[in-house]
């Protein structure tokens, strides 16, 4: 028995250096180097909303020229959806979600390794038509033909990079689907899974199954743009809102699919910090379940204005009003889990709970946003950039550094510094208001999105906007500054980090030792229960 | 057995050749959606 796990050991010998990180099947590893590379890529979009507010900053032509600046609202979000939300949750759905089911690794580790090193070349791919002569995209993430199909030739190079994103995102969700469904340790029950697993099961079936309809649309713009089909083109017989569609029908669910993982990453920290089991779990699974059955039948709540019969507006509203009812459930779980909890308010707590709160202002806008006749008034002005910032920012963001700032000493093995942590949250939270907010008053008063210069009756609010993006860019700076810290060092941190923590990855060493769970742990209601649901 | 027993002795490791099938199911539906939504552009 020794020999063989001595031959096994060998097998492995883990090879170091670069190669280490190149040729790692380790679900810890390809976890790590998803956070690395989202965190570069928070750094580049950051750069590029810089240059938005920068340009923003006051009326008029100051830095960009408005070719360019256009290029800059299409690759921020292209590089802040595809390269920092996603990655950001596949990879601490790597790290953790083995941890929390029990599992040993990733049903799929080589084809981890390879949904991983896809990405950055994809990346590269894409930010270096930035230095083409036709330029990056232009036409908004969207790419709505017919505008998507005039530019030069680097489009087909954006094409290939949203193939190769939409790629490693289907490889990845197979994975932790083939994960969570075959690979838990005796005892962990469906009902039993942490609500992050759950949030990533239901998000990985949506990434499977809207993921090639993104695929499929692109690959008709290619088509349209090189090789003469007329898909979206009216004059050759297609039709250009047919492209809508399509691209909301991946849409809408693509914004599901990065906040849903966020509402796991909540449930974990509430609890913990509450130091109480999370109020209503069945319920928390069903409404994660309902929100990503309504996310693709409202996908033309996108669209009020391009026109449809008054029974598909009607239909597309009251759907997309139904949606508040899940999310509701949920705000109102949390809120009932801290109720009469012993609260404590470390860092990730903070981040948890300013979720709650700004995520409803996001929440409450897109119910506004939903009403028919208020969309007509709303439609394509900064009031949606607003309200899709507050769900994005506040939302997703926001939870992924509660995740970071949770998870942190059980990746390094460290304590981080909780009063910079501090200072961190404060710093963000009141900057991403001061960043936001306005722009819901800038779209009420008809500020149109996606322009480089503006009347001057919008000044102040700009202003105060650009300052509030400067502020909350800089605080980002310091989060990275507190990662590093926490990486070289500090107080230790113990296998349960904190006080009210429950579950498998709680019960590993702190850091987490690379190979966990190699005989798998048996699990019953004293691992994954609070101390009130045993009492 | 009490439920909480019934749950312990659940079995949820599954064999290799269910994650073998999980995957081509997975990659399947993938491939089907792709082609369904340029099957539905190409009827305009």
């Amino acid at each position: 028995m020794t020999d063989t796990t001595a031959h096994i050991d060998d097998h492995h010998a883990q090879p170091k250096g670069l190669a280490r990180w190149i040729f790692t099947t380790n679900h810890k590893e390809i976890g790590t180097l998803y956070l690395v590379f989202s965190l570069a890529m928070f750094i580049v979009g950051g750069a590029m909303a810089m240059i938005i507010r920068a340009e923003l900053f006051q009326p008029g032509l100051q830095l960009v020229n408005p070719e360019f600046f256009n290029q800059m609202t299409t690759m921020h979000a292209l590089v802040m959806i595809f390269g920092a939300v996603m990655p950001a949750f596949v990879g601490l759905a790597n790290w953790m979600v083995p941890l929390m089911v029990g599992a040993p690794d990733m049903a799929l580790p080589r084809m981890n390794n390879w949904s991983f090193w896809i990405l950055p070349f994809a990346f590269l791919i894409l930010l270096s038509t930035l230095f083409m002569p036709s330029g990056a995209p232009a036409s908004g993430w969207t790419l709505y033909p017919p505008l998507s199909l005039q530019g030069g030739n680097s489009f087909a190079f954006v094409i290939f990079a949203i193939h190769l994103m939409g790629i490693s995102s289907i490889m990845g969700a197979i994975n932790i689907i083939a994960t969570i469904l075959n690979m838990r340790a005796p005892g962990m029950t469906l009902l039993r899974m942490p609500l992050f697993v759950w949030t990533w099961l239901i998000t990985a079936f949506l990434l499977i199954a809207v993921m090639p309809v993104l695929a499929g649309a692109v690959t008709m713009l290619l088509t349209d743009r090189f090789f003469d089909t007329s898909f979206f083109n009216a004059a050759g017989g297609g039709d250009p809102v047919m492209y809508q569609h399509i691209f909301w029908f991946f849409g809408h669910p693509e914004v599901y699919i990065m906040i849903l993982p966020a509402f796991g990453i909540i449930s974990e920290i509430i609890p913990t910090f509450s130091r109480k089991r999370l109020f209503g779990y069945t319920s928390m699974v069903y409404a994660t379940a309902s929100i990503a059955f309504l996310s693709f039948i409202v996908w033309a709540h996108h669209m009020f204005t391009v026109g449809m019969p008054l029974g598909g507006s009607l239909f597309f509203m009251y759907a997309t009003m139904v949606i508040a009812v899940p999310t509701g459930i949920k705000i109102f779980n949390w809120v009932s889990t801290m109720w009469r909890g012993s609260m404590t308010f470390e860092t990730p707590m903070l981040f948890a709970i300013a979720f709650v709160i700004l995520f409803t202002i996001g929440g409450l806008s897109g119910v506004m946003l939903a009403i028919v006749p208020a969309d007509f008034q709303y439609h394509d002005t900064y009031f949606v950039v607003a309200h899709f910032h507050y769900v994005l920012v506040t939302g997703a963001v926001f939870a992924i550094m509660a995740g970071a700032y949770y998870w942190l000493p059980k990746w390094t093995g460290y304590m981080y510094d909780e009063r910079l942590g501090k200072i961190h949250f404060w710093w963000s939270t009141i900057s991403v208001n001061v960043l936001f907010f306005p722009q819901h008053y800038l779209g009420l008063a008809g500020m149109p999105r996606r322009i480089p210069d503006y009347s001057v009756q919008f000044a102040e609010f700009n202003l105060i906007s650009s300052i509030g993006g400067f502020a909350f860019g800089l605080a980002q700076l310091l989060f990275v500054w507190i990662v590093i810290k926490c990486v070289r060092g500090g107080q230790k941190a113990t296998a349960g980090v904190w006080e009210g923590s429950r579950g498998l990855e709680w019960t590993v060493p702190s850091p987490a030792p690379l190979h966990t769970f190699d005989t798998p742990p048996q699990v019953d209601d004293t691992v994954t229960a609070h101390k009130d649901q045993l009492a | 057995m009490s439920n909480e027993e019934s749950r312990n002795s659940r079995n949820t490791r599954r064999p290799v050749r269910h994650i073998r099938w999980t995957v081509a199911l997975l990659a399947g539906l993938a491939a089907l959606i792709y082609l369904g939504f340029i099957g539905r552009g190409v009827l305009g």
